[in-house]
């Protein structure tokens, strides 16, 4: 397939903020990847626009730090286009992006990087509408109460909690993106689970109760 | 089981949109990583120079130095003279006209002093060439033993070593006439 043939195929990556590739479409991907092979930088772009959202979040809810999370991503895509060359289609692109960012963050983690206040969230509350700013504050502490627990888990523990809930991914899938089994998998969010379930125990509602 | 846990962490961790400064912060850094590893190619290409300049010397003094003087070149005396000239600025004074008794095996530079191997005869033979001391005054051939001869001749120390004492007369028809 000719190196720009990607760009015409249409609607399945063009939108207005940029090009978006559609996971459906794996020949594209394929042809894409292909092409950042070949220093394309259209199609590096296209792979950024299309995993940006998925890598930022993966790094912002690992590290539960802004700055870490735009240095996390920063690095996952610098990886990204050094080691395109080491991708192979017999693998899935979206578990190889994956491992990636899981490696970016285990990196980051190791350069011993404070993890900061995530504020965002009650930023964002504040700037809410008057009826509903209580609501709203009340929800964004919840959230960043979560997002604190989360952030002191084991990066074991936490690795998963965030493939899990950030990304909804499968244990198998979570299994080939960190290397491990998926009964591994399992135990490892069991493990979680019960840890947050301790730490966030004020957030469980009563028994028998409803929310008021 | 984590009937409550499960909402609360999918509200909690919920994918976010990345911001948009993050491409220009990856444009950034590809730049930068690429100017970095541009700045790594000049280095390595010119420690790659540095090696192969090193290399080709040593090639070079090896070629002139240790390795010895062999075939045709060697055994011809006009060439023997001129390349222990060219390598050490000595003169030897070998007939150009050797004796049939005399025949040229090879010759080295081994640090300045010319070691040439010839047959005398049926005998082993060889002759050590080098600069003698400063002030050195010409010496007569001084028999160190039954094998071996040294002296001292305009500025050049010699030794000659015959395999057979009997063959070191023979010997000296390297240089000298019948």
């Amino acid at each position: 397939m000719p190196l720009k043939s990607w760009k015409d195929s249409g609607s399945s990556f063009v939108q207005t903020t940029g090009m978006v590739l559609n996971a459906n479409e794996p020949q594209v991907i394929e042809d894409v990847i292909e092409a950042c092979r070949s220093g394309d930088a259209d199609a590096f772009r296209a792979l950024f626009e299309s995993y940006k959202d998925r890598v930022y979040s993966i790094a912002l809810r690992y590290s539960g730090n802004p700055a870490a999370a735009m240095d996390i991503a920063q690095d996952t895509f610098l990886k990204l286009l050094s080691r395109i060359g080491d991708y192979r289609s017999e693998a899935s692109f979206d578990s190889w992006l994956y491992r990636l960012v899981v490696n970016s963050c285990i990196d980051d983690q190791r350069r011993g990087r404070r993890m900061a206040p995530f504020l965002d969230g009650l930023i964002d509350a504040v700037c809410a509408p008057v009826e509903s700013v209580l609501h709203t504050l009340m929800r964004a502490e919840t959230e960043k109460r979560v997002q604190d627990v989360v952030a002191k888990l084991a990066p074991e523990h936490r690795i998963v909690i965030v493939l899990r809930y950030t990304e909804g991914l499968s244990y198998d899938e979570i299994a080939s993106i960190i290397g491990c089994s998926p009964g591994t998998v399992a135990s490892r969010l069991n493990r979680a689970h019960k840890i947050l379930e301790r730490r966030l125990a004020h957030l469980r509602p009563p028994e028998g109760g409803s929310d008021v | 089981m984590y009937n409550w846990l499960e909402p609360e962490l999918q509200r909690g961790l919920r994918a976010v949109t990345a911001p948009p400064e993050l491409w220009d912060r990856v444009q950034g850094a590809k730049a930068v990583s690429s100017r970095e590893n541009n700045r790594m190619l000049v280095w390595a290409m010119a420690a790659a120079v540095v090696v192969m300049a090193v290399g080709l010397s040593v090639l070079h003094r090896d070629s002139v130095a240790g390795t010895p003087l062999t075939g045709d070149r060697c055994q011809n005396p006009a060439q023997l003279r001129a390349w222990v000239r060219a390598q050490t600025g000595l003169d030897l004074p070998l007939r150009a006209d050797s004796s049939p008794s005399i025949r040229l095996i090879s010759a080295r530079n081994a640090d300045g002093r010319i070691e040439i191997v010839y047959r005398a005869g049926n005998r082993d033979a060889m002759l050590l060439v080098s600069r003698a001391d400063a002030g050195s005054r010409n010496a007569p051939h001084n028999r160190v033993n039954g094998n071996v001869s040294s002296w001292v001749m305009d500025g050049q120390r010699l030794t000659l070593a015959c395999a057979d004492p009997a063959a070191l007369q023979l010997a000296c028809k390297l240089c000298h006439l019948d």
